[in-house]
């Protein structure tokens, strides 16, 4: 009896100092609140795969290493020009006629490069990455405008040779194969920031950037890996979003670096970094994904999308700041 | 100065531009001693400690280390060799718990290569009980404790990993009488299993209760090093702030 206490209480605990309960707790709020409004019309099979998952596969690939990156203590506002750059690039890859894996590779390569690029300036030469994203973001969304003076298109077949990777329904229909794509993501990201030591150094990084340093947990080294890593997805997630789609344009993904940061902080991630979580900038997006859904299906002008996601993500800093310290203190 | 000395500094100085900030000064620490290094602002302290930690090169001198001629060129390389430099503001992070902060930079993988999260609660744990230090789980985080608490971890954690020599910037700064106290124990505790430190303060009374040895820096230059028991706090006091005039220091003052 002690015993089966003792484990319910431990299970309880491990819930209440979850890093990501805020968003948990907003992701179910969130869906009371629409099941209220328009019932279960937002748990129906082509709702969740289409509206849902389908973007919010996309999203959610570029948001966990967002979150990392700003655990990390640094910010990338490119994420959503270098998805773009994924989306477009590998089209105009496709039409010049390389083979569509040689293309893949060409293009998630200068995504890394892009990636290191950034981490570069931002390390080297001690320019805040707000700042270094920033430029970022304006100048990848000209070589994408650049690259397409009209809707970018390419040749079926080479869309094809993707889609059959990413866009093959499972679960009765209930997803796309790429959500399973973006579970092995996960997987591997949550371990990463977790269980490794190099996700130790992660949270030092942002913590205490000297302490970091002064122990031998090399924070710029960790940084620069973000960096690449969080590029590197973000022009992933572009191509899965292109090839998966069929299509894509050069303004995709316009102001998608706020919103992952707005996931991140769902999620329990801090500006100041140090602390976040990968499983909280996931449901972040998600909970996005239903807030955009959700206004839609209610029938209210889908302007409210944008003042809707300000209220929840106000609604989580607070949880996140005055609400789990209390629990932390009380429970560990 | 005798051959088995821990730590030996012969003749260090250190330009900045034109500032001489070190002027030939010798330093030592035994083994199994607690060194008090104490001036005011200025004195020195902070630039012979860097140099010994590695931040930055002596102009001209000479550094031995475990009786070897050491160069060391940054603060991983004097940590290898066994020298920890514990800075207020830079022994933890606040927002890690305690066995994530205690193994921060040399973290214990399991079999599979992950982080071994139950050793890593486990060593910590008994790391601080063997201090005298209970804290009711290692997945506090450290922003929850106090700051005699705080030094604790960052002392135990030394003790943990084998460093011979532990240097400790302003160890009781901003803590109460009761605290001090505590952190007193734990750098007695150091010295029980054969460790060094050198405990860096302009205060004389923070470090005079542990010290074995009293060093004072003025002006870059060493004017007092004495066995605590041949020197007296105020005498001590009065050298930081420069009541007693020693030879040469008045032809210094004047250039």
């Amino acid at each position: 009896m002690k015993k089966i206490r003792s484990l319910g209480g431990s299970v309880g605990r491990t819930f209440l100092t979850w890093k990501a309960l805020s968003s948990f707790i907003s992701l179910i709020a969130v869906l009371a609140f629409f099941y209220w409004q328009v019932g279960d019309i937002l748990f129906n099979k082509s709702i969740v795969r289409g509206s849902i998952l389908d973007l919010g596969v996309n999203w959610a690939i570029v948001a966990m290493p967002v979150a990392m990156l700003m655990i990390s203590g640094e910010f990338d506002l490119s994420v959503g020009s270098v998805y773009a750059l994924g989306a477009c690039g590998i089209f105009k890859l496709f039409q010049v006629g390389l083979h569509p894996l040689l293309a893949f590779v060409i293009i998630i390569a200068a995504c890394a490069l892009i990636g290191l690029l950034h981490a570069s300036i931002t390390l080297r030469l001690g320019i805040p990455s707000f700042i270094t994203t920033l430029a970022g973001m304006w100048f990848w969304r000209s070589v994408v405008n650049a690259m397409w003076q009209y809707t970018p298109t390419a040749p079926q077949s080479a869309i094809n040779y993707f889609d059959n990777v990413f866009g093959v329904r499972l679960g009765g229909g209930w997803f796309y194969s790429k959500f399973l794509i973006l579970v092995a993501i996960f997987a591997i990201l949550w371990i990463v920031l977790e269980r490794t030591p190099f996700g130790n150094s992660i949270f030092a990084a942002g913590g205490n950037y000297d302490a970091a340093l002064a122990r031998g947990s090399k924070p710029d080294r960790t940084k620069m890996v973000l960096f690449v890593l969080t590029s590197t997805l973000a022009g992933f997630a572009g191509v899965v979003s292109a090839t998966s789609a069929g299509a894509t344009m050069t303004n995709t993904a316009t102001g998608l670096e706020l919103y992952m940061i707005a996931a991140a902080v769902i999620g329990g991630a801090s500006l100041t970094g140090g602390v976040g979580s990968v499983e909280g900038a996931f449901l972040g997006t998600f909970l996005l994904r239903y807030i955009n859904t959700g206004v839609i299906q209610m029938g209210i002008e889908s302007k409210w999308f944008q003042g809707i996601v300000g209220v929840v993500l106000l609604l989580a800093a607070v949880l996140n700041r005055n609400f789990r310290r209390r629990v932390i203190k009380r429970f560990t | 100065m005798s051959e088995n000395d821990l730590l030996r500094c012969e003749d260090i100085h250190k330009y900045f531009g034109k500032v001489h900030a070190l002027e030939g000064v010798d330093f030592d620490v035994g083994e199994a001693e607690v060194v008090g290094l104490v001036g005011d602002n200025g004195a020195g302290k902070s630039t012979l400690i860097k140099v010994v930690c590695g931040i930055f090169p002596p102009t001209k001198g000479k550094l031995f280390f475990k009786g070897e001629e050491r160069h060391f060129s940054s603060p991983q390389e004097s940590l290898q060799a066994g020298i920890e430099s514990i800075q207020q503001d830079q022994a933890l992070v606040e927002e890690m718990d305690i066995k994530r902060n205690f193994f921060l930079g040399r973290e214990p993988k399991n079999n599979a290569g992950l982080l071994d999260v139950r050793k890593m609660a486990r060593e910590s744990m008994n790391g601080l009980s063997d201090m005298g230090l209970e804290i009711r789980s290692p997945d506090v985080e450290v922003n929850e404790l106090s700051g005699g608490q705080r030094q604790g971890i960052a002392i135990a954690r030394a003790l943990h990993f084998n460093f011979d020599l532990i240097i400790l910037d302003e160890p009781t700064n901003n803590l109460s009488i009761k605290e001090s106290k505590k952190v007193y124990d734990y750098i007695r505790e150091l010295k029980r299993n054969n460790l060094s430190a050198i405990l860096i303060s302009h205060a004389i009374q923070e470090v005079y209760p542990v010290s074995d040895r009293i060093v004072v820096l003025r002006n870059g230059k060493k004017i007092i090093d004495k066995a605590r028991e041949e020197i007296e706090m105020e005498e001590v006091e009065n050298a930081i702030i420069g009541d007693i005039v020693e030879e040469g220091e008045t032809e210094h003052l004047m250039m």
